[in-house]
């Protein structure tokens, strides 16, 4: 196997401890779920069901992308399926709304009738690479706004949120690998930059064009400038990846 | 003079159009040391799927029209420390027509790309049930189509150089068999020509073995 850097298994590591913490904790309230009453406790059961099942989701969303880092080709390798973009979203809307919840964000998605495109699907990680960035920035009681439209030639995408100010000189600079920008640092020290780095690797392989952009108008929470964050993506609907 | 009609494979869409993906008359050939857990859930969609945890040689697959093949753990008999990757290698060398999907939980790993180049599709581990669906629907559509079974032949014929006189020949004589649907035009120029296509005679025969189930499904 090639070299590989070290920081994406460290990181890998990181996460998938998290996650398997998250199962355990589920699989315990389960057993228990029908252990202590001596009845099986149905509701209690499919909640955890279906945290097992997001739980399960974001370690597939993290293995992808760790084979984004180490073996792009194996994405050129597999053959386009019919992909319905709006069901890629709303499905991944679904996953990531316990946690968007915990923080009081909401989303909301608006979309016409959208064709399904022949696409490479590992388009269906880049609405949980969004929204995890999303989420991982927008303030509380916020708003993560969804809207795609269609047109004879293209499917367009446009994903809104809250976040810290980027400046001018940043923007061009966020999907490098490991950048970060000035407030986003000083909000948390979560992430390591690198999600907008995959979502233009995707992107590529996907023959998608990117366009991320950050408002110039902007307004202040806890003494940190906030404004509204857009990354816009344009699909060929005759798609020739 | 006699002027015969020269067939243009675009002439066969109408038909491939008229053929329905049958999901329970396609078999399904999967190689894994691992159990599937889906594997209940994938036969409840209709699919006509078997389970092999390994297999001890390439004519147990004969009779499958679609293969796929874990990279790791399976092919053990075959000796060879790239495994399953191997066996998928030797399973387009004697079945060049068969559709093979690498099953694989080491996609982040650039040096099995070679073997994942030769396969039909690449699927990972993890996968859930719409991903099953969808790759499997989709190689049952790409295994009944004519077009891509023929343009799959057509790039074995050309590495091993058959001239393109001799592949146009048999592009002939593989439409006329669809479009009348009668293998006795194919199996014609066959006799005829044996000894130009030794060299690719498991294509040979795997064109033969294609258009007798295209046959069934249309007969």
């Amino acid at each position: 196997m090639n070299e590989i850097n070290q920081d994406i298994f460290v990181n890998f590591f990181h996460e998938m401890q998290n996650y398997i913490n998250t199962l355990s904790a589920s699989s315990d309230s389960m057993g228990r779920c029908n252990a202590e009453s001596g009845k099986i406790d149905k509701a209690g059961m499919i909640h955890h069901a279906n945290s097992i099942r997001e739980v399960v989701e974001l370690m597939k969303f993290h293995v992808t992308l760790v084979n984004i880092d180490t073996n792009p080709s194996f994405f050129k390798l597999q053959k386009p399926k019919t992909i319905n973009v709006y069901d890629v979203f709303k499905r991944s809307t679904y996953i990531f709304k316990p946690r968007a919840k915990k923080n009081k964000i909401r989303f909301k998605i608006e979309s016409e009738k959208i064709p399904s495109i022949e696409i490479i699907p590992v388009i269906n990680i880049v609405p949980s690479i969004i929204f995890d960035n999303c989420i991982k920035y927008s303030p509380g009681d916020s708003l993560i706004y969804i809207d795609i439209e269609s047109d004879q030639k293209d499917i367009s995408v446009t994903v809104q949120s809250m976040g810290p100010v980027v400046y001018k000189n940043e923007i061009d600079q966020l999907k490098a690998k490991g950048f970060r920008g000035e407030n986003a640092q000083e909000i948390t020290s979560e992430g390591s930059g690198v999600g907008l780095h995959y979502l233009k690797t995707i992107c590529e392989l996907c023959n998608i064009n990117l366009t991320i952009s950050s408002d110039s108008n902007s307004y202040s929470i806890n003494d940190m400038e906030y404004s509204n964050f857009k990354v816009n993506m344009v699909i060929p609907r005759n798609n020739k990846t | 003079m006699i002027w015969r009609k020269k067939y243009e494979l675009t002439e066969l869409n109408d038909i491939v159009n008229s053929v329905n993906i049958v999901r329970d008359e396609t078999r399904i050939a999967i190689i894994d040391d691992q159990n599937i857990a889906l594997i209940p859930r994938i036969k409840k969609h209709n699919y006509n799927i078997t389970h092999f945890k390994d297999i001890e040689n390439l004519n147990d697959l004969l009779k499958f029209n679609i293969i796929i093949c874990d990279i790791q753990g399976v092919g053990k008999k075959f000796g060879s420390k790239y495994e399953g990757a191997h066996l998928i290698s030797e399973i387009k060398k004697e079945f060049p027509l068969k559709y093979v999907i690498a099953f694989s939980g080491k996609s982040f790993d650039p040096t099995y790309n070679k073997f994942f180049k030769i396969c039909d599709d690449v699927m990972q581990k993890g996968s859930d049930i719409n991903d099953w669906v969808d790759c499997l629907d989709l190689a049952i559509k790409n295994y009944i189509n004519p077009i891509y079974n023929w343009e799959s032949a057509r790039r074995v014929f050309l590495e091993h150089n058959i001239s393109l006189e001799e592949i146009s020949k048999l592009e002939q004589a593989f439409i006329k068999t669809i479009m009348k649907n009668d293998i006795t035009v194919y199996n014609k120029i066959l006799h005829k020509n044996q000894n130009i296509y030794s060299n690719v005679i498991s294509t040979i025969s795997g064109i033969g073995t294609y258009l007798s189930f295209f046959h069934s499904l249309i007969a």
